[in-house]
């Protein structure tokens, strides 16, 4: 419903285009270094398990495409998405949470400042490519981890590495199949922490509590949305 | 000011970082093999057994990667698989008499076709058909075949 209140606000005449940005760079740009650390760590630790798993098959050689295939598909979506509840979703709902609080809400609608068009859509759209886009990012780092892990510290053959992507990993199924599910997860994301932000009850607790119920739910939203997403990308339905 | 224009700069490079990002991922997955379909063209060949040969699997020419298989479909007159490939490049032109064989990557790896060139002047056409084809050896008929041989050596 709210989503629904969100997407009819989307000014027809004019777009306050730097509020888009300047949230980019509070929503996504800052959480650049948070998303390319954890997927590092990721990636190692998907190509040690890798290897441990595939070393019973006698098939180390697959490490790369089993590192690709599992960060492309799931974990780079749902990490990423987890990651960006954690650090974005939680900061939109306590700003805006505190603006409505302490009055600012209605200080600037004492202005006739439109609050869904200069406070809630740059946020809205801000998560909406922000998160894509982080993703691409932990997708690259993860398996950049995988590489660097499996080459100095397990000592596996590179080439093969690159070759067992090449080979096994497709751009439309998997690479844009992964990407396509982050677009949901934005749109969740960023409606359930304004959703939170907006109506939050006016005590610091009720921030608070806002800001919890952002995270809790929309990790929820995000982990049933990528179940039912995935079965449906995978014709299971 | 200067803070403004820190922000709009990170965003400019972060969204440029992400683009990075996909074009790493996607030239590690593509083999960046941009074929050009004006120049590709089309060759068909049946098979008594295919043997888990897929679809997108290679076609090669000593070992070289020059198409991929793009249809497979079961002749219902005669009972063989009838196989559609697309050659990438019209300049790979194929002799008439040329072979085509079903191989495996390695023992247990996935199948591609093969073509041995033959020494016919005549070239194949697009949509033309290889008359020769070697089907796929499973592993099990090998095996069998070898017991067959010891069997009859003792």
């Amino acid at each position: 419903m709210f989503f629904y209140t969100l997407s009819i606000a989307i000014p027809r005449k004019k777009i306050e285009w730097y509020q888009i940005i300047l949230q980019m760079y509070y929503i996504g740009a800052q959480t650049i270094s948070i998303i390319v650390l954890s997927a590092l760590f990721v990636g190692s630790v998907l190509a040690i398990q890798g290897n441990y798993i595939l070393g019973m098959f006698a098939a180390t050689d697959q490490l790369g495409q089993f590192v690709a295939l599992s960060v492309l598909r799931e974990l780079g979506p749902v990490i990423s998405g987890l990651l960006f509840i954690g650090r974005a979703g939680s900061t939109i709902t306590s700003e805006v949470g505190i603006m409505k609080l302490t009055d600012q809400i209605n200080a600037l609608r004492s202005m006739d400042v439109n609050i869904k068009r200069y406070l809630l859509y740059p946020r809205f759209i801000g998560t909406f490519i922000s998160l894509p886009l982080l993703t691409m990012l932990f997708n690259a780092f993860a398996i950049i981890g995988a590489f660097l892990i499996s080459y100095y510290s397990l000592g596996l053959d590179k080439g093969m590495f690159l070759i067992s992507i090449n080979r096994y990993v497709s751009f439309w199924d998997d690479v844009l199949a992964g990407l396509f599910k982050t677009l949901f997860f934005g749109l969740i994301t960023g409606t359930i922490a304004l959703y939170y932000g907006i109506n939050s009850i006016n005590s610091s607790t009720g921030v608070a509590l806002a800001s919890t119920k952002t995270v809790v739910y929309s990790s929820i939203a995000i982990l049933l949305c990528d179940y039912i997403l995935t079965s449906m990308l995978m014709r299971l339905w | 000011m200067l803070r403004e224009k820190n922000s709009e700069l990170s965003v400019g490079l972060f969204v440029l970082l992400s683009f990075f990002a996909l074009l790493f991922v996607t030239v590690q997955t593509t083999s960046l093999n941009f074929k050009n379909n004006s120049g590709s063209y089309r060759l068909n060949a049946s098979f008594s057994d295919i043997n888990g040969l897929s679809v997108k699997a290679p076609v090669r020419i000593a070992g070289v990667k020059i198409g991929e298989i793009s249809q497979i479909n079961l002749n219902h007159e005669t009972y063989q698989a009838d196989v559609s490939l697309i050659i990438y490049d019209s300049n790979i032109k194929i002799p008439k008499d040329s072979v085509m064989s079903i191989l495996t990557e390695g023992v247990v790896g996935s199948k591609f076709v093969s073509i041995e060139p033959g020494f016919d002047a005549e070239m194949l056409t697009n949509d033309g058909t290889i008359g020769k084809t070697k089907p796929s050896l499973a592993i099990e008929q090998v095996i069998n075949e070898a017991i067959a041989i010891f069997a009859t050596k003792e």
